[in-house]
């Protein structure tokens, strides 16, 4: 009988399932970003979305 | 940051609009610049502009920032809207016709990937980027670097039986005959590839492609 062993070889989360969505990369390349709260601002940027989700603040 | 001409026009389905229109009243845009080949039929189009429009569906995101979206097609829009029909994409698409493209593609190549940013009626580029760089649009290939074997290509320094079988000129996007890969399952799904007649004003694409090797064998 022949033993099949199933081996994890990555796993990932959080930002990490970026990967299969290409909206934040992209939006990563625009000139204001993500616009998450958390962000690094000029003073006259204002950020229009929570950083925990894409519920519009 | 570059200024643009905000009135380049460009052809959509009612024809002729400005760059600025395309904003759809937006303050940013994102704009991926599609090769051609006019005149040649859909098994012949660009395998690595075919990888990365084919990802790109669901734009909620990317307007909930206030950010458009387009495939600029680099031939007429006849066949380029033929193909996206065919392909299945559902993002708005734009054919640049000759007089556009030196305004909006200055010293560069389609194939790039730009990103625009609209102050009141002024238009700026404030990005670009080309190759690799372009993968932010496709998770494809992001997705097979965290797999085990990456993304199987020959330069990849991987351990002796691991699979390398993919190039890195095109041939990576292509399949069994050198049809970009993303076309064959519409193929099996009986979907209509004709591009149409090439419309009078635009001479047929006579580039290497058409008279040298199939790039599925170049690699």
């Amino acid at each position: 009988m022949d033993c099949v062993f199933l081996l994890t070889a990555h796993w990932t989360t959080g930002r990490g399932n970026e990967l299969t969505a290409p909206s934040y990369g992209l939006l990563d390349r625009t000139v204001y970003g993500r616009q998450e709260f958390w962000e690094g601002w000029p003073q006259r940027w204002v950020p229009k979305v929570a950083s925990s989700g894409w519920t519009t603040a | 940051m570059v200024e643009v001409d905000p009135q380049t026009p460009l052809i959509g389905a009612d024809g002729s609009v400005p760059l600025i229109d395309i904003f759809d009243g937006r303050s940013q845009l994102i704009a991926y610049f599609h090769m051609w080949h006019t005149g040649r039929p859909a098994a012949e189009q660009c395998e690595g502009c075919t990888f990365n429009t084919s990802h790109i569906n669901e734009l909620s995101y990317l307007h909930s920032r206030d950010v458009s979206y387009a495939t600029f097609y680099q031939g007429p829009y006849e066949e380029s809207s033929r193909y996206r029909d065919f392909m299945g994409y559902t993002v708005p698409c734009y054919s640049v016709p000759q007089d556009s493209v030196d305004r909006l593609i200055a010293d560069r190549y389609f194939g790039i990937l730009a990103c625009y940013l609209r102050d009141g009626d002024q238009v700026y580029e404030t990005y670009w980027t080309s190759g690799r760089g372009n993968e932010a649009m496709a998770p494809s290939y992001g997705l097979l670097d965290r797999t085990v074997y990456g993304r199987q290509e020959f330069w990849e320094d991987s351990p002796e039986g691991w699979p390398r079988r993919w190039g890195s000129k095109g041939g990576q996007f292509r399949l069994d005959d050198g049809r970009p890969m993303a076309q064959w399952s519409r193929i099996q799904a009986g979907r209509n590839d004709d591009l149409g007649t090439m419309p009078d004003g635009w001479t047929a694409c006579s580039c290497s492609l058409h008279t040298g090797p199939p790039a599925a064998a170049t690699n």
